[in-house]
C-alpha cells in the first residue's frame, strides 16, 4: 500500500474524477458517446492496477488530442509507477503526451509525473525547470505550489523548500484564496479555514527545511506556530505533516521520548508507514529487538483512543438514527457522498 | 478511487459480521439526497445510511473532522474509536475484516 498522504494527494490533485469524490465537487452527466466518460465508467469497475492502466493507455493512444489526456496520463502512470513498478511504460506514455501538450497548465502537470518518475529512479530532476513551465506568464497558485513543496521535501531539496514554502503562505489568507475561487459561495467561516489549513502546511514545511538547513531554533518556533494552528480529525490526526516533521527532528537530535509522542498518532491512528517504521526502530532502539513491537502497538492504539461522539441525523425513510443505540456492537462509521 | 468504489465492497462485509454485533453506519457528507437514494437503490445496500442533517447542516462530518471523502472510523463494543481509515483502494475491505474480527 502507499503512504496514504501520497494517495490522498494524487486522488485531490490528478486524477480529476476521483478528485470530485474526494473533494466535493460534482462531474457534469456524462453525454452518450463522450470517450471520457466512458474511460471514467470503466476506470472505476475495473479488478486491477493492469487493467486500470490499459484502459488509460487505449484512451490516450485512441485520443491523444483529447483535453483530458493529461488526466488520463495520471491514471496510467500512477498505476504503472505504484502498483505495477513499470517506471519504463509509465515514462514512455508521459513523455508522448508531453511532447504534444502546449498548454502550460498541461505541461506541468505532466512534467510533474515526470519528475515522480526521475525520484522513483534515483535521479531526481530539477524541480525549478517544471516550475519554469508556469513561472514565466504568471506566478504559481497555491495548488501548484502545494505540490512543489511537497515533491521538493519528499527529495530533500531545503531551499526549493523554503523559497515556495514562503510563496504558500503569502497565499494563506482568506483573500488570496478569495481571489484565486471567485465563485465560490463558501461562508467567511469557511475560507477562513481554509486559509488556516495553508498557513498550517506552509509553517510546517518551513519549519522542517529550517531544521534540515541547520537552524534549529528558528524550527522550533515555527514548527510550535504551526502545531498551534493545525487542524485535527477526531482521533487526532493532523492535517499537515507537522508531527512527522517534528517527531523525524527529534529522533535526529536522539530524543526518542519527545520522537515517540510526535510521531505515535500518525504512525498508529494516521496510517503513515514512515511514522509507523520510525516509531519500530525507536522500540528497536530501546529494546534491542523488534520483540514486543506489535504488543505495544495495540496498546498504543488503546491509549490514544477516545469515546466516540454521539450525533443523531435522518435516514432515507424519514426516521432518525442516533448513533448511540448502536452501543454494544462494533461499528463502521464512514463519511463518504454519492458521485 | 474513492466512494463509488467502497459502499458498495463494505456490503458483503456487513453481511458477514452483521449477525456477530456488527454495523456500519454511513453518513452521506454531500446531503445529496437524490443522487444519494438512486446510488443505494442500485447497489442494493442495507446496512444505515444517514443524511448529513438538514438545516444543522455537516454536523457530523464537521464534528469527526472529515478533510476527504471517503473516511471511516472503527468503534469497538464500549464506543471508543481506535481505527481511522482515509481514502479507499482496493483490498482495504481486507484489512478492514480484519480490524472488525479484532473487535468483535
Amino acid at each position: 500500500m502507499l503512504p496514504l498522504l501520497r494517495r490522498l494527494s494524487l486522488a485531490l490533485l490528478l486524477v480529476g474524477f476521483a478528485a470530485a469524490c474526494a473533494r466535493g465537487g460534482s462531474e457534469p452527466p456524462a453525454a452518450n458517446g463522450d470517450p471520457w466518460a466512458a474511460l471514467r465508467d470503466a476506470y472505476t469497475d475495473a479488478a486491477s492496477a493492469a487493467e486500470r492502466a490499459d484502459l488509460a493507455e487505449r484512451f490516450l493512444a485512441d485520443h491523444p488530442d483529447h483535453e483530458r489526456a493529461t488526466s488520463a496520463l495520471a491514471m496510467a502512470v500512477y498505476p504503472l509507477k505504484d502498483e505495477l513498478r513499470d517506471l519504463p511504460r509509465a515514462r514512455a506514455l508521459a513523455e508522448g503526451v508531453l511532447a504534444r501538450a502546449t498548454d502550460p497548465e498541461d505541461r506541468f502537470e505532466v512534467r510533474m509525473m515526470l519528475w515522480e518518475l526521475s525520484l522513483e529512479e534515483g535521479a531526481p530532476g530539477d524541480l525549478r525547470e517544471v516550475a519554469g513551465e508556469l513561472t514565466p506568464t504568471r506566478a504559481l497558485t497555491y495548488g501548484e505550489l502545494w505540490e512543489l513543496v511537497d515533491a521538493a521535501a519528499r527529495a530533500e531539496q531545503w531551499v526549493l523548500v523554503e523559497e515556495w514554502s514562503r510563496a504558500a503562505l503569502d497565499l494563506a489568507t482568506p483573500d488570496a484564496w478569495r481571489a484565486e475561487n471567485p465563485d465560490s459561495k463558501l461562508t467567511e467561516e469557511q475560507v477562513s479555514a481554509r486559509a488556516t489549513s495553508r498557513r498550517a502546511f506552509a509553517l510546517a514545511h518551513l519549519a522542517w527545511a529550517a531544521f534540515n538547513l541547520g537552524r534549529t531554533e528558528e524550527a522550533e518556533a515555527t514548527f510550535a506556530e504551526a502545531e498551534a494552528i493545525t487542524p485535527r480529525n477526531f482521533v487526532g490526526v493532523a492535517q499537515t505533516p507537522v508531527d512527522r516533521f517534528r517527531g523525524r527532528a527529534a529522533l535526529r537530535q536522539g530524543d526518542l521520548d519527545r520522537a515517540e509522542s510526535l510521531l505515535a498518532t500518525d504512525a498508529v491512528m494516521g496510517g503513515d508507514e514512515q511514522a509507523l517504521a520510525e516509531l519500530r526502530q525507536i522500540w528497536a532502539e530501546r529494546n534491542g529487538s523488534e520483540e514486543g513491537f506489535e504488543a505495544y502497538l495495540w496498546s498504543t492504539r488503546q491509549r490514544l483512543a477516545r469515546p466516540v461522539a454521539d450525533f443523531a441525523l435522518a435516514d432515507y425513510e424519514g426516521g432518525t438514527f442516533d448513533l448511540a443505540s448502536t452501543r454494544g456492537k462494533v461499528v463502521m462509521l464512514a463519511f463518504w457522498f454519492p458521485t | 478511487m474513492g466512494c463509488r468504489v467502497e459502499l458498495p465492497r463494505l456490503q458483503p462485509l456487513y453481511e458477514t459480521y452483521r449477525y456477530r454485533g456488527f454495523e456500519i453506519v454511513a453518513v452521506d457528507g454531500k446531503r445529496d439526497t437524490e443522487r444519494a437514494r438512486k446510488f443505494i437503490e442500485q447497489k442494493g445496500l442495507t446496512y444505515t445510511l444517514l443524511e448529513n442533517g438538514e438545516g444543522d447542516a455537516e454536523v457530523a462530518s464537521r464534528l469527526f473532522g472529515i478533510r476527504a471523502y471517503p473516511s471511516s472510523f472503527l468503534v469497538d463494543r464500549e464506543g471508543r474509536v481506535l481505527f481511522f481509515h482515509e481514502g479507499f483502494e482496493e483490498g482495504d475491505e481486507v484489512e478492514l475484516a480484519q480490524h472488525v474480527e479484532e473487535l468483535l
